[in-house]
Protein backbone atom coordinates (compact mmCIF):
# COMPACT_ATOMS: atom_id res chain seq x y z
CA UNK A 1 0.00 0.00 0.00
CA UNK A 2 2.88 2.43 0.01
CA UNK A 3 3.00 4.96 -2.58
CA UNK A 4 -0.97 5.36 -2.17
CA UNK A 5 -1.38 8.97 -0.79
CA UNK A 6 -4.89 10.66 0.11
CA UNK A 7 -5.37 14.15 0.74
CA UNK A 8 -7.89 16.18 0.71
CA UNK A 9 -8.39 17.71 -1.74
CA UNK A 10 -7.96 21.24 -0.84
CA UNK A 11 -4.75 20.71 0.24
CA UNK A 12 -4.33 18.96 -3.80
CA UNK A 13 -1.81 22.09 -5.25
CA UNK A 14 -2.71 23.71 -7.94
CA UNK A 15 -1.41 22.12 -11.06
CA UNK A 16 0.85 23.62 -13.59
CA UNK A 17 1.57 26.25 -10.80
CA UNK A 18 4.24 27.76 -13.00
CA UNK A 19 2.27 28.58 -15.29
CA UNK A 20 0.10 31.00 -13.23
CA UNK A 21 3.13 32.04 -11.57
CA UNK A 22 4.07 35.35 -13.29
CA UNK A 23 0.60 36.38 -12.53
CA UNK A 24 -0.54 37.19 -16.01
CA UNK A 25 -3.48 35.34 -15.46
CA UNK A 26 -5.11 37.04 -18.54
CA UNK A 27 -2.73 35.62 -20.77
CA UNK A 28 -4.02 31.67 -20.20
CA UNK A 29 -7.25 32.00 -19.73
CA UNK A 30 -7.40 30.29 -23.36
CA UNK A 31 -5.18 27.67 -22.90
CA UNK A 32 -7.98 25.17 -22.14
CA UNK A 33 -5.54 22.35 -21.48
CA UNK A 34 -3.87 23.90 -18.39
CA UNK A 35 -7.52 23.17 -17.08
CA UNK A 36 -8.66 19.76 -18.61
CA UNK A 37 -10.01 16.71 -15.92
CA UNK A 38 -7.32 14.42 -15.84
CA UNK A 39 -7.91 11.34 -18.32
CA UNK A 40 -6.23 9.61 -20.31
CA UNK A 41 -6.49 11.90 -23.46
CA UNK A 42 -4.48 14.35 -21.92
CA UNK A 43 -1.69 12.14 -20.42
CA UNK A 44 1.01 14.64 -21.68
CA UNK A 45 0.03 18.32 -21.72
CA UNK A 46 2.13 20.52 -24.17
CA UNK A 47 1.76 24.22 -23.06
CA UNK A 48 2.32 26.44 -26.43
CA UNK A 49 4.71 29.58 -25.32
CA UNK A 50 2.77 31.63 -28.04
CA UNK A 51 -0.94 32.39 -26.24
CA UNK A 52 -3.79 31.76 -28.29
CA UNK A 53 -4.81 35.36 -28.67
CA UNK A 54 -5.39 35.73 -32.20
CA UNK A 55 -8.23 32.92 -31.91
CA UNK A 56 -11.24 33.06 -34.00
CA UNK A 57 -14.42 33.46 -32.25
CA UNK A 58 -16.14 30.31 -31.71
CA UNK A 59 -17.19 27.91 -34.76
CA UNK A 60 -14.44 30.37 -36.33
CA UNK A 61 -15.40 30.81 -40.35
CA UNK A 62 -12.06 30.00 -41.38
CA UNK A 63 -11.67 25.82 -42.48
CA UNK A 64 -7.98 25.44 -40.93
CA UNK A 65 -9.85 26.40 -37.23
CA UNK A 66 -12.85 24.97 -35.76
CA UNK A 67 -13.56 25.69 -31.98
CA UNK A 68 -16.59 24.93 -30.57
CA UNK A 69 -16.74 26.20 -26.48
CA UNK A 70 -19.54 25.06 -24.44
CA UNK A 71 -20.59 25.60 -20.38
CA UNK A 72 -21.28 22.19 -19.08
CA UNK A 73 -20.80 22.76 -15.44
CA UNK A 74 -23.68 20.73 -14.80
CA UNK A 75 -22.72 17.71 -16.61
CA UNK A 76 -19.88 15.27 -15.30
CA UNK A 77 -17.62 14.10 -18.74
CA UNK A 78 -19.54 10.40 -18.31
CA UNK A 79 -22.56 12.46 -19.18
CA UNK A 80 -21.46 13.44 -22.25
CA UNK A 81 -21.29 12.08 -25.74
CA UNK A 82 -19.69 13.58 -28.98
CA UNK A 83 -20.39 12.75 -32.43
CA UNK A 84 -20.06 13.52 -35.91
CA UNK A 85 -23.00 12.63 -38.46
CA UNK A 86 -23.18 14.08 -42.35
CA UNK A 87 -20.51 16.85 -41.59
CA UNK A 88 -21.99 17.89 -38.35
CA UNK A 89 -20.89 17.74 -34.90
CA UNK A 90 -23.22 16.77 -32.20
CA UNK A 91 -22.71 17.39 -28.67
CA UNK A 92 -25.21 15.71 -26.52
CA UNK A 93 -25.75 15.79 -22.90
CA UNK A 94 -27.81 14.01 -20.23
CA UNK A 95 -27.62 13.27 -16.74
CA UNK A 96 -30.59 11.26 -14.84
CA UNK A 97 -32.09 12.49 -11.55
CA UNK A 98 -29.91 13.19 -9.47
CA UNK A 99 -29.91 15.52 -5.60
CA UNK A 100 -29.32 18.92 -5.36
CA UNK A 101 -29.80 21.94 -2.93
CA UNK A 102 -33.29 22.34 -3.55
CA UNK A 103 -34.25 18.40 -4.77
CA UNK A 104 -33.68 16.92 -7.74
CA UNK A 105 -32.89 17.38 -11.32
CA UNK A 106 -32.27 15.46 -14.43
CA UNK A 107 -31.08 17.38 -17.68
CA UNK A 108 -30.84 16.79 -21.66
CA UNK A 109 -29.67 18.81 -24.05
CA UNK A 110 -28.15 18.13 -27.89
CA UNK A 111 -26.43 20.62 -29.43
CA UNK A 112 -25.72 20.65 -33.90
CA UNK A 113 -22.64 22.66 -34.97
CA UNK A 114 -22.08 22.70 -38.91
CA UNK A 115 -18.50 21.14 -39.49
CA UNK A 116 -15.73 22.51 -42.20
CA UNK A 117 -15.98 20.50 -45.18
CA UNK A 118 -14.24 17.14 -45.34
CA UNK A 119 -14.14 17.76 -41.35
CA UNK A 120 -14.12 13.81 -40.47
CA UNK A 121 -14.34 12.56 -36.44
CA UNK A 122 -10.45 11.83 -36.03
CA UNK A 123 -9.42 15.23 -36.88
CA UNK A 124 -11.40 16.68 -33.72
CA UNK A 125 -10.12 16.52 -30.40
CA UNK A 126 -12.44 17.63 -27.20
CA UNK A 127 -11.28 18.52 -23.70
CA UNK A 128 -13.28 18.73 -21.07
CA UNK A 129 -11.87 21.16 -18.33
CA UNK A 130 -12.76 21.25 -14.52
CA UNK A 131 -14.29 24.51 -14.52
CA UNK A 132 -16.72 23.23 -17.00
CA UNK A 133 -16.06 24.50 -20.43
CA UNK A 134 -15.79 21.60 -22.92
CA UNK A 135 -13.51 22.35 -25.99
CA UNK A 136 -13.95 20.69 -29.00
CA UNK A 137 -11.73 21.75 -31.84
CA UNK A 138 -9.40 20.71 -34.86
CA UNK A 139 -6.50 18.90 -34.13
CA UNK A 140 -4.52 20.62 -36.26
CA UNK A 141 -5.03 23.31 -34.59
CA UNK A 142 -2.53 26.07 -32.84
CA UNK A 143 -0.09 23.80 -30.54
CA UNK A 144 -0.46 20.28 -31.29
CA UNK A 145 0.97 20.24 -34.90
CA UNK B 1 -15.39 8.23 -10.90
CA UNK B 2 -18.18 8.90 -8.86
CA UNK B 3 -16.68 11.19 -6.53
CA UNK B 4 -15.45 14.02 -7.98
CA UNK B 5 -12.34 15.43 -6.59
CA UNK B 6 -11.58 18.65 -8.25
CA UNK B 7 -14.51 21.48 -7.82
CA UNK B 8 -16.50 21.53 -11.13
CA UNK B 9 -18.86 24.51 -10.51
CA UNK B 10 -17.98 27.31 -9.42
CA UNK B 11 -20.19 28.99 -6.48
CA UNK B 12 -21.29 32.59 -7.09
CA UNK B 13 -21.78 33.57 -3.44
CA UNK B 14 -20.30 32.41 -0.57
CA UNK B 15 -23.72 31.24 0.72
CA UNK B 16 -23.12 28.91 -1.93
CA UNK B 17 -20.91 26.95 0.22
CA UNK B 18 -23.29 26.61 2.98
CA UNK B 19 -25.73 23.08 2.63
CA UNK B 20 -28.71 24.60 1.55
CA UNK B 21 -28.88 27.85 0.48
CA UNK B 22 -32.36 29.13 -0.70
CA UNK B 23 -30.67 30.70 -4.48
CA UNK B 24 -28.59 28.59 -6.64
CA UNK B 25 -27.57 29.71 -9.99
CA UNK B 26 -26.01 28.00 -13.31
CA UNK B 27 -29.36 26.53 -13.98
CA UNK B 28 -29.90 27.83 -17.53
CA UNK B 29 -27.55 25.27 -19.40
CA UNK B 30 -26.05 23.79 -22.52
CA UNK B 31 -24.71 27.73 -23.20
CA UNK B 32 -22.18 28.28 -25.99
CA UNK B 33 -19.70 30.18 -25.19
CA UNK B 34 -17.28 32.51 -26.98
CA UNK B 35 -13.52 33.20 -26.07
CA UNK B 36 -14.16 36.67 -25.24
CA UNK B 37 -16.89 35.67 -22.25
CA UNK B 38 -14.19 34.13 -20.62
CA UNK B 39 -12.78 36.02 -17.61
CA UNK B 40 -9.09 35.83 -16.39
CA UNK B 41 -8.87 32.96 -14.09
CA UNK B 42 -8.97 33.01 -10.37
CA UNK B 43 -8.52 30.74 -7.65
CA UNK B 44 -11.06 28.60 -5.92
CA UNK B 45 -10.32 25.80 -3.32
CA UNK B 46 -6.43 25.09 -4.38
CA UNK B 47 -7.53 25.64 -8.31
CA UNK B 48 -7.79 27.64 -10.63
CA UNK B 49 -11.49 28.27 -12.45
CA UNK B 50 -12.50 31.05 -15.15
CA UNK B 51 -15.67 33.03 -14.50
CA UNK B 52 -17.85 33.43 -17.46
CA UNK B 53 -19.00 36.95 -18.08
CA UNK B 54 -22.79 35.17 -19.36
CA UNK B 55 -23.25 34.31 -15.96
CA UNK B 56 -25.11 37.77 -14.70
CA UNK B 57 -26.35 37.95 -10.85
CA UNK B 58 -29.47 37.21 -11.22
CA UNK B 59 -29.66 34.60 -14.45
CA UNK B 60 -30.03 30.98 -14.06
CA UNK B 61 -31.83 31.11 -10.11
CA UNK B 62 -33.34 28.90 -8.86
CA UNK B 63 -34.77 30.35 -5.41
CA UNK B 64 -36.83 28.81 -2.36
CA UNK B 65 -38.13 31.50 -0.13
CA UNK B 66 -40.21 30.20 2.90
CA UNK B 67 -42.10 31.58 5.35
CA UNK B 68 -44.87 31.85 7.77
CA UNK B 69 -47.57 32.23 5.40
CA UNK B 70 -46.14 30.80 1.80
CA UNK B 71 -43.79 28.78 0.24
CA UNK B 72 -42.68 30.60 -3.08
CA UNK B 73 -40.04 29.71 -6.08
CA UNK B 74 -38.09 31.29 -8.45
CA UNK B 75 -36.91 29.28 -11.30
CA UNK B 76 -35.27 30.90 -14.05
CA UNK B 77 -36.70 28.61 -17.36
CA UNK B 78 -35.80 31.91 -19.81
CA UNK B 79 -35.05 28.66 -22.59
CA UNK B 80 -38.33 28.00 -22.78
CA UNK B 81 -41.59 29.04 -24.52
CA UNK B 82 -44.61 28.96 -21.94
CA UNK B 83 -46.48 25.98 -23.48
CA UNK B 84 -43.28 24.13 -23.38
CA UNK B 85 -43.44 24.24 -19.64
CA UNK B 86 -45.48 21.97 -17.30
CA UNK B 87 -45.41 22.18 -13.21
CA UNK B 88 -47.72 19.64 -11.37
CA UNK B 89 -47.56 17.89 -8.27
CA UNK B 90 -46.78 14.32 -7.31
CA UNK B 91 -48.08 13.92 -3.61
CA UNK B 92 -45.60 16.76 -1.98
CA UNK B 93 -43.18 16.80 -4.62
CA UNK B 94 -43.27 20.23 -7.07
CA UNK B 95 -42.09 19.25 -10.45
CA UNK B 96 -41.18 21.52 -13.39
CA UNK B 97 -40.52 20.23 -16.60
CA UNK B 98 -39.64 21.97 -19.66
CA UNK B 99 -38.87 20.34 -22.90
CA UNK B 100 -38.31 22.77 -26.31
CA UNK B 101 -37.26 20.92 -29.76
CA UNK B 102 -34.38 22.19 -31.58
CA UNK B 103 -34.02 25.57 -32.51
CA UNK B 104 -31.18 27.99 -33.30
CA UNK B 105 -29.71 30.35 -31.06
CA UNK B 106 -26.73 32.91 -31.86
CA UNK B 107 -24.03 29.51 -31.02
CA UNK B 108 -26.38 27.16 -33.39
CA UNK B 109 -28.86 24.20 -33.03
CA UNK B 110 -30.20 23.23 -29.82
CA UNK B 111 -32.36 21.29 -28.05
CA UNK B 112 -33.24 21.00 -23.96
CA UNK B 113 -34.90 19.36 -21.53
CA UNK B 114 -35.69 19.59 -17.75
CA UNK B 115 -37.11 17.88 -15.01
CA UNK B 116 -36.50 19.87 -11.61
CA UNK B 117 -38.35 18.40 -8.56
CA UNK B 118 -38.61 20.53 -5.31
CA UNK B 119 -40.28 19.11 -1.97
CA UNK B 120 -43.27 20.62 -0.57
CA UNK B 121 -43.53 21.55 3.56
CA UNK B 122 -46.00 19.51 4.95
CA UNK B 123 -48.25 21.81 5.75
CA UNK B 124 -48.63 22.83 2.33
CA UNK B 125 -51.59 21.86 0.11
CA UNK B 126 -50.57 20.53 -3.49
CA UNK B 127 -53.93 21.63 -4.93
CA UNK B 128 -53.56 25.05 -4.20
CA UNK B 129 -50.14 25.84 -6.02
CA UNK B 130 -50.04 28.24 -8.20
CA UNK B 131 -47.69 29.36 -11.33
CA UNK B 132 -46.93 32.45 -13.02
CA UNK B 133 -44.37 32.99 -16.04
CA UNK B 134 -43.09 36.43 -16.22
CA UNK B 135 -41.96 38.23 -19.43
CA UNK B 136 -38.73 37.65 -18.29
CA UNK B 137 -38.86 34.35 -18.67
CA UNK B 138 -38.97 33.76 -14.28
CA UNK B 139 -41.34 31.01 -13.46
CA UNK B 140 -42.93 31.91 -10.08
CA UNK B 141 -44.46 29.21 -7.78
CA UNK B 142 -46.59 29.91 -5.10
CA UNK B 143 -48.77 28.14 -2.23
CA UNK B 144 -50.02 28.82 0.94
CA UNK B 145 -49.00 27.37 4.02
CA UNK B 146 -51.53 26.97 7.06
CA UNK B 147 -48.61 27.37 9.19
CA UNK B 148 -50.36 24.20 11.37
CA UNK B 149 -47.90 21.64 12.68
CA UNK B 150 -48.16 18.82 11.22
CA UNK B 151 -49.01 16.30 13.91
CA UNK B 152 -46.51 13.07 13.63
CA UNK B 153 -48.96 10.05 14.26
CA UNK B 154 -46.89 7.93 16.56
CA UNK B 155 -48.18 4.45 16.64
CA UNK B 156 -46.81 2.43 19.42
CA UNK B 157 -46.24 -1.22 18.38
CA UNK B 158 -46.10 -3.92 20.73
CA UNK B 159 -43.37 -6.45 20.99
CA UNK B 160 -44.86 -10.05 20.89
CA UNK B 161 -42.06 -12.56 23.00
CA UNK B 162 -41.80 -15.97 21.70
CA UNK B 163 -41.27 -18.32 24.50
CA UNK B 164 -38.56 -20.89 24.07
CA UNK B 165 -40.28 -24.33 23.39
CA UNK B 166 -39.47 -26.60 26.61
CA UNK B 167 -38.48 -29.37 24.60
CA UNK B 168 -35.33 -27.87 23.44
CA UNK B 169 -34.29 -26.27 26.46
CA UNK B 170 -30.96 -28.44 27.40
CA UNK B 171 -28.85 -27.81 24.58
CA UNK B 172 -29.61 -24.82 22.46
CA UNK B 173 -26.28 -23.99 20.97
CA UNK B 174 -25.11 -27.32 19.46
CA UNK B 175 -28.80 -26.92 17.64
CA UNK B 176 -27.13 -23.86 15.65
CA UNK B 177 -23.09 -24.54 16.11
CA UNK B 178 -22.22 -21.77 14.10
CA UNK B 179 -23.97 -18.87 15.94
CA UNK B 180 -21.04 -19.02 18.95
CA UNK B 181 -17.35 -20.25 19.31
Amino acid sequence: MEGVIIRHWVETPVRYQEQFADQELDAYKLEHSLYALPGPSISSVRINKHVIAAEKSSTGGNEQSFQVLLDVVQFRPEDIIIQTFEGWLLIKAQHGRRMDEHGFISRSFTRQYKLPNGTETKDLSAVFCHDGILVVEMKNASGMN
Amino acid sequence: MAERTVPHAYPMSTEYEFANPSKMYDQNFGEGLSPSEILAPTLYHGYYIRPRINKQLDRGISEISLNDHKFQVFLDVCHFLPDELAVRTVDNLLEVVGQHPQKADRHGFISREFTRTYILPMDVDPLLVKATLSHDGILTIVAPRTGKEVKARVNEVQITRQEQPPGQAEHPEEGKGNGKP
